[in-house]
């Protein structure tokens, strides 16, 4: 004589433990799940893994078919905006010098320094200003790369925040008025004055991030800025 | 705000309420909250960026798939290591079992029973090997679709049909003088 499955599935779910997960590991997992998407912004779908069964293996398969197709669709439809892919590579760019501990290869708060340190390695001369006063110190400058070439990165703390500000020759000699977007919860600000195009980005908040655009312009202005 | 925050949000909403079911086969597999702690921390992550693998299916048996794995990769990679923590179960299981025992009712013989009878089964479902262990806890504990069961282990139907059986008479092998004192008991499992 034996238990049927229920009677035995009866006395499983009456006396065995259904464990329950410590207090905070959901918290934890949020945590190192938004780390996670900080750290690396460009998902992939998952790619099939091997040493499962058949049937497994076509399910992974049907699905990353599918989302490849469907990855398809989207891209061909919906062109990425210059801007927008433009405030990505700005972005990555920003988080890469903060993990890499490359912020700056000329490190100075010096812009009588770090300008020239430009020189022969670019074919253009970025402004470079010292903001010290208004709370945004100089710290440093470093080659980086933009847009398809290769672009002078500007190194702004305030406090304990760091700014990376981008500068290229912009395509037109135009002006554009500064204009502020947010990406992975880092302020950007963008805008393009004196032949320059000009990218801000920073954990700032975005009025700060802005009043510094603001200050920037106004120091770099060309023509007839009193000095 | 940014895409990317978004996919945050979707990934929690889809995948946190699940952490329950996620824990109890990780520290079922385990058998230690430490181990099973970081085996589903990690697989959260792995299911994370894996998340547009996940359209239109169930996010339960996708995730404990993932959990699984995650699992039976950390006992592939430490299995010395993972026979050394045998000797800790006795007095885990007593520690769960204890919250059973105090809201059953008052006859001092028959919590004593109850509490026996607590530590029998959790030891014989804790004996079998893992993966007839995996089955019964899906299928008993967290009461899974025979079909997700084989999604979430990566075996046929058939396959979970056959564990299954051959764990319940593992079960019925070791728990040979257990016969549940009343069948038609309506006190579900223990909800620590």
């Amino acid at each position: 004589m034996s238990m049927s499955d229920e009677e035995l599935g009866t006395l499983i779910r009456r006396h065995a433990v259904r464990h329950m997960p410590p207090e905070g590991l959901a918290a934890r997992i949020a945590n190192a799940v938004r780390t996670e998407e900080a750290a690396a912004p460009a998902p992939k779908p998952a790619p099939a893994r091997p040493g499962r069964g058949l049937w497994q293996g076509l399910a992974w398969f049907g699905t990353g078919a599918a989302t490849a197709w469907g990855l398809a669709l989207v891209l061909l439809a919906t062109p990425m905006p210059p801007a927008d892919a433009l405030a990505e590579g700005v972005t990555a760019n920003h988080v890469r010098s903060l993990m890499a501990s490359h912020l700056a290869d000329v490190a100075s708060s010096d812009h009588h320094t770090v300008k020239p340190w430009f020189a022969g390695k670019l074919d253009f001369s970025p402004p470079v200003v010292d903001l010290a006063a208004e709370g945004f110190a100089l710290a440093g400058g470093r080659l980086d790369y933009l847009d398809g070439r290769t672009v002078a990165a500007l190194v702004y703390r305030s406090g304990p925040h760091v700014i990376n500000l981008f500068v290229w020759p912009a395509p037109d000699a135009k002006g554009e008025a500064p204009v502020a977007s947010a990406r992975q919860g880092y302020q950007l600000v963008h805008w393009a004055q004196g032949g320059m195009q000009a990218w801000a980005v920073s954990d700032l908040n975005a009025t700060e991030l802005q009043n510094f655009a603001a200050l920037l312009r106004e120091r770099t202005a060309p023509a007839p800025s009193p000095k | 705000m940014s895409l990317s925050t978004d996919r945050t949000r979707q990934f929690e909403a889809a995948a946190l309420p699940h952490l329950d079911a996620a824990w109890n086969l990780a520290r079922w597999l385990l058998r230690d909250d430490q181990l099973a702690d970081d085996a589903v921390q990690e697989a959260y992550l792995r299911a994370f960026r894996f998340f547009e693998g996940l359209r239109g299916e169930s996010a339960r048996p996708w995730l404990l798939g993932i959990v699984r794995n995650a699992c039976y990769d950390w006992m592939r990679q430490n299995r010395q290591l993972a026979d050394q923590l045998e000797f800790d179960e006795l007095r885990d299981s007593e520690a769960v079992s204890a919250p059973f025992s105090s809201s059953a009712d008052g006859d001092p013989a028959r919590q004593w029973e109850q509490r026996v009878q607590g530590e029998r089964v959790n030891a014989a479902i804790d004996a079998l090997p893992p993966v007839y262990r995996e089955v019964i806890v899906l299928r008993e504990l967290e009461e899974l679709r025979y079909e997700d069961i084989a999604r979430i282990a990566g075996i046929p139907l058939g396959t979970v049909m056959s564990r299954l059986s051959r764990a319940r008479s593992m079960l019925r092998e070791s728990l040979r003088d257990e016969r549940p004192g009343d069948a038609g008991g309506r006190t579900r499992h223990v909800n620590v």
